[in-house]
């Protein structure tokens, strides 16, 4: 479950700019889409959703765990395991392998490693032969894919997307929005894509539009 | 995987970015560790060799060539002294002398200088016979144990010496046949580089010596008969009794006690004979004194090579920063404490001293143990690179204190990453 209240936030740099959010409920396995054109603040409220951001006022609940009232230390730790995030370019470690880079995705989040799970789940993305690929090595889509891999090694309750196909052809598009959400089906996460793609709309049920 | 490990990927996965950084560092350390290898082992060599010897009488001259070419057989003697003169010393009731060695030099075989003395200085520099006897008779030889073993010299050997330091077929000894009568047990000290003879050998092979030594082109000229240089073999007599005329180069004195009297004798000798009297410790550590100023510069070089070396540390890591901070924003996404980003950026620079100093040590032992065969070449002492001192421990702390503190600034800069600032700036 993924709920905001009251929301809302001023960049310290521009504290005349105060932007308020719509408040959010999506419910435990839900799929949302958010759209908005570039600069409407979409990304500034997936940064919030995923406590990378402090709000001005309002809260983030995700599940029982309201999550602006954890210490730093809480949140990083909280993030790790119940967030999985997907961004709108991948970036990698790029000194390790994916299969390195997912293991680092459990490690930090204080989870053990888990080769097997690894293993299947690239598999299951179609991108079980790269495990020992350097992350340059692969084309965007394999990247991408790779990237929603390390969103969902660790189980989270909540997956975040931000313009995860603004680098994307159609055709690649297609695959991994349905990547994403059959994957987020299948742990019974709650998805939430933020995008100004007006494509993905026919794919999801339920939109926000900011 | 650990976070070390995951320094250790960030650093080579790029390698060349750090190389500089890296052999400055080890081109600093490797200087530094030279010096102190340098230092211990001449420090060595020089007080192995001291023997307990309390004074050095010969001719007049620089007391500092005295006793490197008397004691260390490095440098030319000063000159030689007539028997007559030193003859008070040698006398075994002298009050304040425990013990008197005669040395007559000037002469070698291959570049190993050949020293006339008495059995003596065996018990001065406290070493044994391997094999074989003292010297006997007239050209009894003994050698170190480090000639026989460089020359193979064997028990009856025979060989004809060179006047002079160096080897020079022109300044040969014809038909000086010495004997090898013993080999000497090596013990770390000079001797093991000498071949030992009597004093009065000396007198043979110069005689009729007294015009002829002074002259540096010492040939045994064409007319000559061979039957002139062919010395018979006759037992030495001792240098109480020899001939006052004749000659040697120098004493090496051990006194009873170190007393007052014992004290004021250097400077009665110097001042009231033509002898003169030279102290080895004050010579050595005067020969350290004229070192110092240039072990001192190099020292001041090397240091600076290792702070540029830091520096240039600290400004690679910081570039790399600017390079990855997506990266390291991503590490935070995924749960990593900003404390892990510090200790990960840390890693890194600990790691490059750790190799810069592994890299250092290996140029200065290597670099060392090349030294020691030219050292080895000019001076017949031994010097090696296989040998480890404790401050090179203190070199290590010092090299990981440096890195260490090329590191901090930028691991603060990385633990303060702004993941939000960060992810938008793309």
């Amino acid at each position: 479950m993924l709920a905001t209240h009251g929301l809302s936030f001023s960049f310290p740099s521009r504290d005349a700019v105060k932007m308020n959010f719509p408040d959010i409920q999506c419910a435990t396995g839900a799929q949302w889409l958010l759209l908005g054109q570039s600069g409407s603040g979409k990304t500034t409220l997936l940064h919030l959703l995923a406590g990378l951001r402090t709000p001005a006022a309002g809260t983030v609940q995700i599940n029982d765990t309201i999550i602006n009232r954890l210490s730093t230390r809480e949140l990083d730790r909280f993030r790790g395991q119940q967030i999985g995030i997907v961004f709108q370019q991948a970036h990698f470690v790029r000194s390790l392998t994916v299969a390195q880079n997912l293991a680092l995705a459990r490690q930090l989040a204080g989870l053990l490693p888990d080769a097997s799970a690894i293993r299947v789940l690239l598999e299951r993305l179609n991108v079980g032969h790269k495990l020992h690929a350097l992350p340059q090595a692969l084309s965007v889509g394999e990247q991408q894919r790779v990237a929603i891999a390390r969103a969902l090694i660790n189980e989270p309750t909540v997956i975040l997307a931000d313009e995860p196909t603004s680098a994307l052809d159609d055709h690649n598009t297609e695959q991994v929005v349905e990547l994403l959400q059959s994957q987020a089906a299948a742990a019974n996460a709650t998805l939430l894509v933020v995008t100004h793609d007006q494509r993905l709309k026919a794919n999801f049920d339920q939109y926000i539009q900011l | 995987m650990n976070l070390l490990q995951l320094s250790w990927k960030n650093l080579t996965f790029r390698p060349l970015a750090m190389m500089l950084s890296v052999l400055l560092f080890a081109l600093g350390v490797g200087l530094i560790s030279i010096l102190f290898l340098v230092k211990d082992q001449l420090n060595k060599n020089f007080e192995s060799n001291l023997a307990g010897i309390d004074l050095v009488v010969g001719a007049k001259g620089s007391p500092l060539q005295l006793i490197l070419s008397s004691m260390y057989h490095i440098d030319n003697p000063t000159g030689n002294v007539s028997l007559q003169e030193v003859r008070p010393f040698l006398n075994p009731k002298h009050p304040l002398i425990q013990r008197a060695v005669p040395l007559s030099l000037g002469d070698s075989y291959r570049k190993y200088r050949i020293v006339g003395t008495t059995p003596a200085i065996l018990d001065l520099y406290g070493t044994q016979l391997a094999s074989g006897q003292v010297w006997q008779q007239d050209f009894d030889v003994v050698a170190g144990g480090q000639v026989a073993q460089e020359l193979g010299l064997k028990l009856g050997d025979t060989f004809s010496s060179s006047h002079g330091l160096l080897e020079d077929d022109n300044l040969k000894h014809e038909h000086t046949a010495f004997h090898i009568a013993g080999i000497l047990q090596p013990n770390g000290t000079v001797l093991d580089q000498l071949l030992l003879t009597s004093n009065q050998t000396y007198w043979q092979v110069h005689a009729p010596a007294a015009e002829t030594t002074a002259a540096p082109e010492h040939e045994h000229h064409e007319g000559e008969t061979a039957s002139e240089h062919e010395h018979e073999p006759r037992p030495a007599v001792s240098l109480l009794d020899a001939p006052g005329d004749q000659q040697i180069t120098s004493l090496l004195i051990q006194f009873k006690g170190r007393n007052f009297q014992a004290l004021n004798m250097q400077r009665s000798i110097n001042e009231n004979t033509n002898l003169q009297a030279a102290t080895p410790a004050i010579e050595i550590t005067r020969l350290y004194t004229l070192l110092d100023p240039a072990e001192k510069a190099l020292r001041l070089l090397a240091i600076l090579i290792i702070f540029v070396s830091g520096l240039s540390i600290f400004v690679s890591l910081y570039a790399s920063l600017q390079e990855r901070q997506y990266e390291l924003a991503l590490l935070r996404v995924m749960g990593a404490r900003p404390r892990t980003l510090f200790l990960l950026i840390i890693g890194e620079g600990l790691l490059l001293a750790v190799i810069g100093f592994g890299l250092g040590m290996l140029l200065s032992h290597v670099g060392m143990q090349m030294l020691a065969g030219t050292l080895h070449e000019a001076y017949r002492y031994t010097f090696t690179g296989w040998h480890f001192l404790p401050e090179e421990g203190y070199l290590f702390l010092g090299a990981l204190g440096i890195g260490l503190l090329a590191a901090i600034l930028p691991a603060i800069k990385a633990s303060r990453t702004d993941i939000s600032e960060t992810l938008l700036k793309d």
